[in-house]
This record gives C-alpha cells, sequence and structure tokens, in this order.
C-alpha cells in the first residue's frame, strides 16, 4: 500500500479568505459568526452564520465564468486555487492522467437555483436566466476545478450533507494508497443559501446567537460557508518534487446509525464504529491518538452522544484527551465541514498549536471532555482524528499524524 | 489479490416495471415506456413525454405512516432496496452486521419536496417552513432511509455527478469490496421526474424535440436524434465479497470486474468530441485486466440521443472494435430507460438480465443510424446469442466519463 502525504491546503471560511489568515485568527480565539447579507433574514427567528465578508467575488472570476458558476463553485475554485499553488503543483501531460478530483457537496449550487426560482414566483411572465440552472448540480465544481487544473484521472463527487468532504478526503486517501492516482484534490464547498438557513431554523436546531458546542446553554448550531482543499500526493511523488509536507493521511472509515434523519442514535455506536474503524484502519491503537477535532455542532444532541462515543473508544483517557470544535468559530459548514476542519487539523498537527473551543462558559456534567475552552493550546499532535457526522446518521472519521511521527 | 465481487441481488421500480419478470418482458419484446407525463404539467413547453414509473405501493415494504413522510425518491429506492435483498436472499442476520452498507447515485435526489419546501418558504415565510419536508431535501436522503429501515451499519455514502452518479456509487462501493472494508454493499440510483426538474431540463434545451420537425423520442445513435427523454425510477443492485457469498451459498448473477473512471477538460457543459473521457476510462480496464477485454460480447452504450455524445461515443467504441479487431454488437439501454442522472443502476440491471437470457434487445428509436465505420449496431430485431460480458459505458456533460465491465461467473 502507498502512503499518502498532504503538500497543499486551501482554505475559506468566515475568519478569513485564506489558510493563513484563517489560522491565524483561529488560533487568537476569534469568532466568525456575523449577521447574514447574503439574503434578507429579517422575516427569520435567526439574523446571523459564518459567511464570507468582504470577498468580491468578481474580482476573482470573468463575467462569463461568473454567470455559469454559482458561489458555491467560486468559492471552490478559490480555496482550490490556494491549495494547488501552496502544493506548488504544476499539472503536465505526464501527470494529468494520475491526478484525481474529489469533491464533497452540501447544498451545491442551490443559491442559484434559488434565484432563478424566486424569479419566477415573484415576477411571472418574466423568464429568468436559465444558466442559473446549469450550476444547481454540486459536480460542476468537480468538473470546474478539473478543467482549470487540467486533471484527467477519476472525478467524483460526494454529496451527503454534513459528512460529504471528510467522505471525499478519505475516498482521495484510497486512491493513492492503491496506486490508482499520484495526486488527488479533494475538499468540499458550502455556500449558504435560503434552503439551508430555513430548514434548520425550522428544525430548531440554530442558535440565534453565536454557538457554544459542549458548553451546558448550548442552543444549537451556526450555520456557515466556505471551503477546504487538501492537495493529497503520493509520498514519493511528493519527496521526488521536493513538495512541502504537512501531514500524513493514514485512514478513515464511514459508518451509518441507521437509526434517524436527523436525531443521533442514542447508544452512539455509529459514531464508534467510525472512530474505531478509523483507527483500525490507520493500523494505530487509540492510546496513539492524542486530539480530537470533534463534528462539535452545539446541538444538544449531538454533543452529548458524540461525547458519550468518545468515552466509549477511549475510556479513562477520554477526560484528558483534548477535544475541540472549529465550529464555535466559523460555523457548520455543512457540505464543507469535513474538508475546512481537515485543512484546521492538518495545520494543527503541523504548528502543533490546537484550536479552541470558544464561547464555552459553563461546563455540561454530562460532557466529561477536555474541550479546550477559549484559548488554543500548544501541544504535540502525533495523531488525530477528525469527526464529521451526517443527517441519515452518514459518520465519516478521518485520521492524520506528523510525518514519520 | 483483492477478492472478486459478484452481483447477487436485483430489485426495482421503474418505468419498465416493478419486478424482474415484468421488465425483461418490455425489454425482450422492444417496448420502450415513453409516454405523455402524467403528473406534471407541460403545457408551456415543447416537450411533453418522459418514462415515468407507473402507480406503486408501498405497502408490504414501508410502514404507513413513514411511507407518507417520505419522498418519491426514497420511497422508490427503499423498495428497490428492500427487493434486492429479498432476491439476494439475505436475511436481518447478515445485513444488520456492521460489514453491510449502502452507496447511492442521484442527481439531485428529491426535487418535488425541495420545491415544495422552497416555494412554501418564499410564498408563506420562514415561520411556515415545513420542518418534516427538510430532511429528505438532502440527496443522501434515500440511502439514509434504506439504511435506517434495513438497519444496515456499514459504510453509507452517495454520489452526484450528472449522468454517471450511479456508475460513481459502483465505482466507489467496488472498491470498498475489494480492499475488505466490507462483505456486502448495495449499490443503486434514483430519480424523480418533478415539474422544477422538467422545467430546468427543458430551458436548459436539453429535451427532445430540439428540432420541432423531428419526433420527440430517445433515438440513440440514429441520424434524427434531437435532443434527450426523461425517465425516472430507482434500481439496486446487491454486490458481495465472493467469500461472503460462497460461505452462504447465495446465488450469483455475474461478476463486476472493473469500474474505471477519466475525465477530459471540456468545460463544465461540455462532452468531448471524441469521447476521449471515455476511451480513457477503457484503456484504464485494458490495463488492469488486459485479457478480458478481448472477451466483450456486447457493449451498452451511454448514448442520450444528443447529437455530441451519442456520435463521440460511437467513435470510441469504433476504436475498441479496431484495437480488438472485432465489431462487438452496441446497444443504447436508455432507449428503454430514459435519461435520468441515477439511471446507470438501472441500465446495470437489465445488462445482467440479458447476460442472464443471452437476448438483446433491439435499440428502440434507432432505425438510420449515424455514420461511424465498423460498428454493430443492435436495431429493429432482438438477437440471441451468448452474453458472457458486457461493457457498460456511461459519460456526463462536464467531462467525465466511467466504464464498467462486467462478466458471467462458470
Amino acid at each position: 500500500m502507498k502512503r499518502a502525504v498532504v503538500t497543499g491546503l486551501g482554505l475559506m471560511c468566515a475568519l478569513g479568505h485564506n489558510k493563513t489568515d484563517v489560522w491565524h485568527n483561529m488560533v487568537a480565539g476569534r469568532c466568525g459568526i456575523s449577521e447574514v447579507d447574503l439574503f434578507d433574514t429579517s422575516t427569520y427567528r435567526t439574523h446571523t452564520a459564518g459567511q464570507v465578508k468582504g470577498l468580491d467575488l468578481r474580482t476573482h472570476f470573468s463575467a462569463r465564468t461568473s454567470r455559469r458558476m454559482s458561489r458555491y463553485d467560486q468559492i471552490g475554485l478559490l480555496a482550490a486555487r490556494e491549495a494547488v499553488s501552496d502544493a506548488r503543483l504544476e499539472l503536465t501531460l505526464e501527470n494529468a492522467d494520475r491526478t484525481a478530483v474529489i469533491m464533497g457537496a452540501g447544498a451545491g449550487g442551490m443559491i442559484s437555483a434559488e434565484q432563478y426560482r424566486k424569479k419566477q414566483l415573484l415576477t411571472p411572465g418574466k423568464l429568468p436566466r436559465p444558466s442559473l440552472l446549469v450550476s444547481f448540480e454540486s459536480s460542476v465544481l468537480t468538473d470546474a476545478v478539473g478543467n482549470e487544473f487540467g486533471c484527467r484521472g477519476p472525478r467524483q463527487t460526494v454529496v451527503t450533507a454534513c459528512s460529504s468532504s471528510a467522505t471525499a478526503i478519505g475516498y482521495g486517501l484510497d486512491l493513492v494508497q492503491n496506486d490508482e492516482a499520484d495526486i488527488v484534490i479533494a475538499g468540499g464547498s458550502e455556500s449558504l443559501c435560503e434552503l439551508t438557513y430555513a430548514g434548520f431554523n425550522a428544525l430548531r436546531s440554530v442558535d440565534p446567537g453565536p454557538c457554544r458546542p459542549f458548553d451546558l446553554q448550548r442552543k444549537g448550531l451556526n450555520l456557515g460557508e466556505g471551503a477546504g482543499m487538501l492537495i493529497i500526493e503520493e509520498y514519493d511523488h511528493a519527496r521526488q518534487r521536493q513538495a512541502p509536507m504537512y501531514v500524513e493521511l493514514l485512514g478513515y472509515a464511514l459508518s451509518s446509525d441507521a437509526y434517524h434523519m436527523t436525531a443521533p442514535e442514542p447508544a452512539a455506536i455509529g459514531a464508534v464504529n467510525a472512530m474505531r474503524w478509523a483507527i483500525e484502519r490507520a493500523g494505530l491503537q487509540k492510546s496513539d491518538i492524542d486530539y480530537i477535532s470533534a463534528h462539535g455542532t452545539a446541538t444538544r444532541h449531538n454533543d452529548l452522544i458524540e461525547a458519550k462515543a468518545i468515552n466509549l473508544v477511549f475510556a479513562e483517557r477520554a477526560n484528558a484527551l483534548p477535544v475541540s470544535s472549529p465550529k464555535s468559530m466559523i460555523g457548520h459548514c455543512l457540505g464543507a465541514a469535513g474538508s475546512i476542519e481537515a485543512v484546521i487539523l492538518a495545520l494543527t498537527i503541523y504548528d502543533g498549536i490546537v484550536p479552541p473551543t470558544i464561547n464555552y462558559a459553563t461546563p455540561d456534567p454530562a460532557i466529561e471532555l477536555d474541550c479546550v475552552p477559549n484559548e488554543s493550546r500548544h501541544l504535540e499532535v502525533r495523531y488525530a482524528l477528525s469527526n464529521s457526522f451526517a443527517f441519515g446518521g452518514n459518520n465519516t472519521c478521518l485520521v492524520m499524524g506528523k510525518i514519520d511521527a | 489479490m483483492p477478492e472478486r465481487v459478484f452481483i447477487t441481488g436485483l430489485g426495482a421500480v421503474s418505468p419498465l416495471g416493478l419486478t424482474l419478470e415484468d421488465i425483461w418482458d418490455r425489454l425482450e419484446t422492444g417496448r420502450h415506456p415513453f409516454g405523455l407525463l402524467s403528473g406534471i404539467e407541460t403545457g408551456p413547453y415543447k416537450s411533453h413525454r418522459g418514462a415515468e414509473v407507473g402507480p406503486f405501493s408501498c405497502d408490504g415494504y414501508i410502514d404507513p405512516n413513514l411511507a407518507r413522510r417520505l419522498d418519491r425518491v426514497s420511497q422508490m429506492s427503499v423498495i428497490a432496496a428492500m427487493k434486492a435483498v429479498q432476491d439476494a436472499g439475505l436475511d436481518s442476520v447478515i445485513t444488520e452486521s456492521p460489514r453491510v452498507g449502502i452507496v447511492m447515485g442521484t442527481g439531485l435526489g428529491s426535487t418535488s419536496y425541495t420545491d415544495e419546501f422552497f416555494v412554501g418558504l418564499v410564498q408563506k415565510g420562514p415561520a411556515s417552513a415545513n420542518p418534516m419536508l427538510f430532511p429528505n431535501t438532502v440527496p443522501n436522503a434515500a440511502a439514509s432511509y434504506i439504511s435506517i429501515l434495513l438497519k444496515l451499519r456499514g459504510p453509507n455514502t452517495t454520489f452526484s455527478h450528472k449522468e454517471i452518479s450511479a456508475e460513481q456509487a459502483v465505482a466507489y462501493a467496488l472498491r470498498q469490496l475489494k480492499l475488505g472494508h466490507a462483505d456486502v454493499l448495495l449499490v443503486g440510483g434514483a430519480e424523480e421526474i418533478s415539474s422544477f426538474l422538467f422545467h430546468a431540463f427543458s430551458v436548459t434545451k436539453s429535451l427532445a424535440p430540439r428540432n420541432p420537425e423531428l419526433p420527440e423520442m430517445m433515438m440513440p445513435y440514429d441520424r434524427k436524434r434531437n435532443g434527450l427523454v426523461l425517465g425516472e425510477g430507482a434500481a439496486v443492485l446487491v454486490l458481495e465479497r465472493e467469500g461472503h457469498v460462497r460461505q452462504r451459498q447465495g446465488k450469483v448473477y455475474a461478476e463486476i470486474l472493473e469500474a474505471e473512471l477519466a475525465s477530459e477538460n471540456v468545460g463544465i457543459i461540455g462532452y468531448h468530441p471524441q469521447g476521449r473521457d471515455l476511451w480513457q476510462a477503457i484503456q484504464k480496464i485494458r490495463a488492469k485486466n488486459p485479457q478480458s477485454m478481448d472477451q466483450i460480447d456486447l457493449v451498452s452504450g451511454g448514448a442520450n440521443s444528443t447529437t455530441l455524445l451519442d456520435q463521440a461515443e460511437a467513435r470510441v467504441i469504433s476504436n475498441v472494435n479496431a484495437e480488438t479487431n472485432r465489431s462487438i454488437p452496441l446497444l443504447a439501454l436508455k432507449s428503454y430507460t430514459g435519461c435520468f442522472h441515477g439511471g446507470g443502476a438501472l441500465r446495470l440491471l437489465l445488462a445482467v438480465l440479458i447476460m442472464q437470457r443471452n437476448i438483446v434487445p433491439p435499440t428502440t428509436g434507432l432505425t438510420d443510424p449515424l455514420i461511424q465505420p465498423g460498428i454493430d449496431f443492435v436495431m429493429t430485431e432482438k438477437r440471441a446469442f451468448p452474453v458472457s460480458s458486457v461493457l457498460h459505458c456511461a459519460t456526463s456533460y462536464g467531462g467525465t466519463s466511467c466504464a464498467i465491465l462486467l462478466k458471467k461467473v462458470t
């Protein structure tokens, strides 16, 4: 089996437009949640989210491209550009066939389809621009990334809501480990849209204020948007071209709760299975794990069940194991959450700094975890997990480690 | 050496019928299922036809209270999955083990529930947005309901990549099984024709008749082809590791040897005129499995009755023929299923039935084939000959193709 390392990172979310800014703000424990101005929220129960602000997409894309690509595609492409340039990657005729693109999406280009449908409903008789519907499909980003960099290998698009892009990264690892690709551009993107904003509000799972993962007073999640992109590369391929190496990607696993569309399974077996199988496939012991990047949405049930799962897997070590939730700072970026958190985890391991869970004030006696409250922590992390749990009980766990730890 | 992967069960809720017998009967007698759409107001459009799934009942499959809450894509998918599990003879001791999972492919999932939710939101405001509809708007709803109702605890994931959504599910599932990450994976594809989906395909000018002088029908590889006709439905195949099926002495339909993907840079909506992505995907199969390419008895093409794709695919198959020094019969099963993004699973199911019966149905709508040297189009008449190996081709706009190789197990 081949080894897979991460040689490039791209990141965009409420805390910044590139990985350097986001990471700087995250280490400082800043909160990216603000008033939404992407659409009118005045009739909603809540008004905030982790929106990407101060980004003029028109300066990055031609008018023609903008017409054919949704905000989801454009945010994703910008992060992919950052990752490719970070990896100092040049695709040539020699390596294009061995370069795959695997993306994960949540709502995909829904925001464009919404624009179309709204015009249709509110100004009948006037046909809206049909190209708004072309970018409805999530796989437009996958092909757009492939086109931009000239990748000719496999392209696939995972759509499992909140675990999509974690699964996409796992699949990328499969392709490299089994010698089907030397390079994989893997990640995900998400644009805020009214469908998801209204949907999570209708489910009463949104906190009107900044979310508080693992806190006794937690009231729900904040939605977010952004993109995370990783260049996953075969180890020798990366070494030969003297590419930068952040971390080694070691394993992943998917599991199913087989329980309920929106509620996590009370016994936490699905989440436990994902973590145990991922550790096993990485060739590690549970005692090797130094840190967990939690799913940590700040809904009452998720955090409780995730804590229970961590307790079941790590037993007496669970209370001492740092577990934090980047979602406390950037919100829940749905289809992009897994990849954004994977980029953050790569930086965590590379820099030896664990990001905090912010807005944490009151411990929940039912959650006995060291959630790295409010301030980031210097800590050597050799091996770590990243959890992503989705609607329908789709669970994904990724394992990363220091190179030659 | 990785373990072999077999197809051991089939289930469908399709425009061709709800049972394998009915589906085969339509196929063998060459009767396509296209008709005037009953569920959709097509008045304002140039197109009016599609391959709809007739009335079906969830009774005996899904509890009535739950069935009412499920979107139609999930209903069809759950029923197809349960039929496939039954066909494979898998009992609950097996399906409820953590080594059994589900991988689905769909373009957009339940576009009718998504649209209903959104229209409600725009017209009545967020306070009345229906929380019961929202969870069904995610494209992974069908796979999730299957996992919930069949208690599948293994891998559970969903792919969406335009016309090759279901093929991507197969490609992923095949790898997971070969790697030993599961013993059994249900793999399928599903889609529904909804008013909004029909509208979207109409205004983006994908549907026949693009030329009002020509008929509104699927005419793959025909010179008069002029756009696609939508289909819908769900199909699920049970994929199983050889050791697992041998141990339980289950029946085997066929082996899935390879499922390979490749892509080409054509912009986000085009097809490569030479079909280079499909050609590359087939070359990958050849590289992994050189002898098997010479034994292909039938090509199941992904032709969708569009000018560009059908010509490109014919060029690729012409090259395959030239390389193998043969003239492999070429059939387009979309002439029976219509076009839908999760439709690859139904086409694979049909290919398995063809291999089982050794009868190849005609490509309906094909009477006057496009000019491409060396191609043996299966048209007008069904043919009877031993079909031991089928090459299934699928291409999506945006430049990604998947080729899948099926082989009879002897």
